[in-house]
This record gives structure tokens, sequence and C-alpha cells, in this order.
């Protein structure tokens, strides 16, 4: 013998269950954190400000530093998110040393975010961090 | 709550003039009670009458207008936009905490590529849990450990941030010794 069919206000509840799940798992996007999309913003300037070949000079890359850093933040802040932002560059010799980062964060899961960029060239290391929180 | 017949005899009422949240609190039977939270300010005991006033239209916008603006992560109840200066972030003290637990863990130690990435680890998670017990309301941390190895190379670090000056801060130090290098950042970004 079958099951007899849910009754109407079953099959309400089931609907409206299934669309409140929906609906708390919608994520704005004007207030989460898109990795995607940082990590193409800061690939371009970190490509425009850092020629492939150029040597590490320790008084260039001072500037380096300052102008990625600097203009991610503009870019990223210009997205017009409610997202605050923290942009490192960290930005070293290529001299066989090792070097191992790592970051632990107290946050909104669903919200919040991080991407890293690895950029290489023949004599440097290029490392850009970027933390997004959500307000 | 209910409140049938508003009590004739008002006792101590103190309200704070910077406040942005104040609860409402019914208290020994009659006593009608505004507490405030959060805010410098300074006790005054206002209009009899005023003080009534305000208090039932305080009260219908905290049931109706607060309870669309509830976040899950925060207490409504004592949600403030503003930390006081003892509930902030305060770079000092985090250097210290930073610090200790730096030359605890690393002192004498030889730079081990297989070691490193777990002594980064266990690093940031203690840095990271004394932060919580700091018991900061309302503040999100990230802490970045970066570990090194002391070979002379050159290495720069820069770091710009788009946050609110007032509530957020960084607190960074550099550790070192003959062969590692370790520079540890640890943000606090308040959250509204």
């Amino acid at each position: 013998m079958e099951d007899p069919p849910p009754s109407r206000f079953e099959e309400l509840t089931q609907e409206t269950n299934r669309f409140s799940g929906e609906f708390s798992s919608f994520k704005d996007p004007k207030k989460t954190f898109n990795e995607d999309e940082v990590k193409i913003i800061v690939k371009e300037i970190v490509e425009s400000t850092i020629l492939q070949d150029s040597a590490y000079l320790h008084s260039r890359i001072s500037n380096w530093n300052a102008i990625i850093v600097e203009n991610t933040v503009k870019r990223l802040a210009a997205l017009n998110k409610s997202i605050k932002y923290i942009v490192t560059c960290t930005i070293f010799e290529k001299n066989g040393a090792g070097i191992h980062a790592t970051t632990t964060c107290h946050w909104d899961s669903k919200h919040d975010g991080s991407t890293t960029y690895r950029h290489d060239t023949n004599s440097m290391y290029v490392i850009v961090n970027v933390w997004g929180l959500s307000v | 709550m209910e409140i049938e017949n508003p009590p004739v005899n008002l006792s101590t009422v103190s309200t704070s003039m910077t406040s942005t949240d104040s609860l409402l609190s019914l208290s020994n039977g009659n006593n009608f009670v505004i507490q405030s939270q959060n805010g410098p300010g300074t006790d005054s005991l206002l209009d009899s009458s005023l003080q009534l006033g305000a208090a039932y239209e305080r009260r219908d916008s905290l049931q109706f207008g607060a309870a669309y603006e509830r976040r899950d992560s925060v207490d409504s109840t004592s949600f403030s936009l503003r930390p006081s200066f003892k509930q902030k972030f305060r770079a000092p003290m985090v250097k210290n905490v930073i610090r200790t637990i730096a030359s605890q863990r690393l002192n004498n130690a030889l730079y081990d590529k297989d070691q490193a990435p777990g002594w980064a680890n266990e690093i940031s998670r203690e840095i990271k849990q004394k932060l919580i017990e700091l018991d900061l309301k309302q503040y999100k941390y990230v802490v970045n450990v970066t570990i090194m190895e002391n070979k002379a190379a050159g290495a720069r670090i820069q770091l710009a941030c788009s946050w609110d000056m007032d509530t957020d801060n960084v607190a960074y130090e550099t550790f070192k010794n003959d062969s590692i290098v370790c520079v540890i950042m640890a943000f606090g970004v308040y959250f509204y």
C-alpha cells in the first residue's frame, strides 16, 4: 500500500524551508570578499609595476613595494563594497634562503576571505597578500 | 514585557549623552530604570514626564527596528558603534604579547625547512588565541607569521590598509637570531 501523498501543509512547509535555506546561503556580493576578482586586480598591478627582467636592487624595491601596495588598496576601495582591506607585499632576493608564511584568522568565514598572489622573476620573489573583512 | 500602569514614582534614572544603545528593564516591580551601556556620559535626572515619553518611544524602536538590524555574530542587547578606549585593539599591548610568544618559541632555534611551517602555524595559532582571550568585543583578528632563513638576503615587507583608523590597528614585530628572521603581524579589525 502506498504512502498517502504529503498533505498540502507539509508541501508548503517543505517549500518554505527550502526557500529560507537558499535565502540564508545567499551571499550579498557587496559584502562578500570575491577572491577571483581581487586576484585579477593584483596580477595586473604587479605585472605592470615590476618588469620581468629587472634585477633586485634594494633601493629600487622600496619604490615598487610602495606602488604595488598603494595601487592595490586604491583599486580595491574603488570596488565600493562594504569591506575593509589589508594588503601586504613582500619582495625578497633569490638567494637560496627558504621562507614559510602562515596566516590564522578569527573572522566570519561566510563573508570574509583572503588571497595570495606570487610572482617570480629571475632575481626575486614577490608575494602579495590581500585580506578582506566585511563590515 | 508589558507596562500596564506607568509608575508614579521614578527612582534613579541615568541617561548617557553619547550612547547609541540603551536597555529598558523593569526591575523591582514598580521602578522604571533606563540603563545605557558603553557610553561615557553624564548622569542627570531629567524631567519625569520627559523620561517616560522617551522610554516608550525608545522601547518600540528597539523591539521592531533593532530586530531587523540584528546580526548573528553580535549580541543585540549590547551593540555599539565605537569601542571605548579600553575595548580598543591597542598596538603596544599586543606587541608585548607577540614579543613574549616569539621569543619563547624561537629562542636559539635553527632554521629547518621541515619544521618551519609547523612553527609558523603554532605561533600564529597561539597569538590568535591570546587575542581572543583579551576579550575585546566585536573585533576580528588576522595574524600573519613569516619565517625566513637568515642568509643575508635583502627583503622588504610593505603594508597598506583601507579601514577605520579610529578602531582598527596593527601590531607587528620582527624577531631575529643567527639563522632565522621571523616577522609577525597581528591585525585587529572592528566589526560594526
